[in-house]
C-alpha cells in the first residue's frame, strides 16, 4: 500500500477526514509531525539521525501540507522538496505571505480590493486616506488577525500602536479597502483547480467559483481556501487560507474536500519506477579494492592510480 | 462527563474543572480553555504572546 506523509502539528478533524478518505482509496496516511529532532536540509546523509516520523514523509515520497504553524511548515516543505518529495500545498500561499499572494493575483489579473503595502506608520495613514474608510489592516503572515478600521481616529490609534509594538516584518501590513467580516465572505475550497466545497450558508455564484479557481491556478496551489466578497464592482478575492478548515464545508458537487484531496493524491503518487533509487554505498573491502552496492546490485572494483 | 475536543473531535472524560481552566486534549495535545462548567464546554485556549 502506498504511503503519503501528512504534515500537521496536530491531527485535527480535517486531517482525520483526509486519512479516512485516503484509506478508502487504498493509500496509507502517515502523520508527519515536526518533531524535536533536527531535519536533514539535503538528501545527503547527515551525522544527526533525523526524526523518524518526519523523515518518513520526506524520503522521495509524497507530502501533503496541512501544517498549522506556517513558519515551521514553510521550512519543512522546502526541505522536503530538496529531499525529492512531491509536495502538495497551496503554492505561493504556502511558502509566501499575504503580500506575495496579493502581488501574484494582481499580476495574474485576478480581481482584488484596492490594496497598498504599508511599511511605516506614515505610509499606512497615506494608504488609508487613499482607500477611504472603512478599511482593513492585514498583517502579512497568514493566520494573523485582520484589524477593521472604521474611521481616521481608530486608524491612527491602531497604526501608532502597531508601529510602537512591531518591528521589522511585524510592522508591515496590507491596507485593503472595505471591511468584510467572516460572515459576509464566501469561503470556497479549491482542490486540484476545482472549487469543490463552500462553507455552509455561503452563496457561491458562478463568478465566485471562477475567481476562486483562477486564484488557485495563479498561486500554483494544489489546494487552497479562497475568501470571496461581493463588492459593488463584482466579486473579488479578499484573502486566502493555505490550510483551510473544511469540517463544516458543503460539497458543491459529488465529492467532499477530503475525497477530492484523496483523488488528487492518487493521481500524483509517484509511480514505483520514478521513486529515486536508494543512494549507492561504497565500501573499501581491502586496500586497493572496493565494493559498490546500489539497491540489490553489487559491483566490485580495483583502485587504479597513476 | 464526556466532552469533545473542538480541534480533533476526540471525546474524553473531564470533571472537577473550573471555568477558565486550561486543559490539554489527550488525543491531539491542543490546549483547551474551559468556557463553562455546567455543562462543560471547551474552546481553543488563546495563544500566548
Ligand atoms: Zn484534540
Amino acid at each position: 500500500m502506498a504511503t503519503v506523509g501528512v504534515l500537521c502539528g496536530r491531527v485535527r478533524v480535517e486531517e482525520k477526514l483526509i486519512a479516512a478518505a485516503l484509506t478508502e482509496v487504498g493509500v496509507s496516511p502517515r502523520p508527519v509531525t515536526p518533531a524535536g529532532l533536527p531535519l536533514p536540509p539535503t538528501p545527503m546523509p547527515t551525522p544527526i539521525p533525523p526524526a523518524p516520523a518526519a523523515a518518513g514523509g520526506l524520503a522521495g515520497g509524497l507530502l501533503l501540507d496541512r501544517g498549522q504553524d506556517r513558519a515551521v511548515a514553510t521550512a519543512l516543505l522546502a526541505a522536503a522538496r530538496v529531499c525529492g518529495a512531491i509536495v502538495l500545498d497551496a503554492g505561493i500561499a504556502a511558502s509566501g505571505d499575504r503580500l506575495a499572494v496579493a502581488s501574484t493575483l494582481a499580476t495574474a489579473g485576478v480581481p482584488r480590493p484596492t490594496t497598498h503595502l504599508a511599511c511605516t506608520e506614515e505610509a499606512a495613514l497615506i494608504a488609508l486616506a487613499d482607500v477611504g474608510y472603512p478599511a482593513t489592516l492585514l498583517p502579512l503572515p497568514f493566520g494573523s488577525a485582520a484589524v477593521a478600521l472604521l474611521d481616521a481616529d481608530t486608524a491612527e490609534a491602531v497604526v501608532e500602536h502597531r508601529s510602537v509594538l512591531g518591528t521589522g516584518r511585524a510592522a508591515l501590513a496590507l491596507v485593503q479597502a472595505g471591511i468584510w467580516p467572516t460572515s459576509a465572505r464566501v469561503r470556497l475550497v479549491v482542490v486540484d483547480g476545482e472549487a469543490v466545497a463552500t462553507l455552509p450558508g455561503a452563496e457561491a455564484r458562478p463568478a465566485a467559483l471562477h475567481i476562486a479557481e483562477s486564484t488557485a491556478r495563479a498561486l500554483g496551489a494544489a489546494m487552497l481556501g479562497v475568501d470571496i466578497v461581493y463588492t459593488a464592482g463584482g466579486p473579488v478575492v479578499w484573502d486566502v487560507a493555505p490550510v483551510p478548515e473544511f469540517r463544516h464545508a458543503t460539497p458543491l458537487g459529488g465529492k467532499t474536500v477530503a475525497e477530492a484531496i484523496a483523488e488528487l493524491i492518487q493521481r500524483r503518487l509517484p509511480s514505483p519506477e520514478l521513486v529515486p533509487a536508494p543512494p549507492a554505498t561504497v565500501e573499501f573491502t581491502h586496500p586497493g579494492t572496493f565494493t559498490i552496492r546500489l539497491g540489490e546490485e553489487t559491483r566490485h572494483g580495483v583502485v587504479l592510480s597513476a | 462527563m464526556d466532552v469533545g475536543c473542538p480541534e480533533c473531535g476526540a471525546e474524553f472524560e473531564l470533571s472537577g474543572v473550573e471555568q477558565g481552566e486550561i486543559v490539554t486534549c489527550p488525543e491531539c495535545g491542543v490546549e483547551l480553555e474551559v468556557l463553562s462548567v455546567d455543562p462543560i464546554s471547551l474552546g481553543l485556549a488563546p495563544e500566548e504572546g
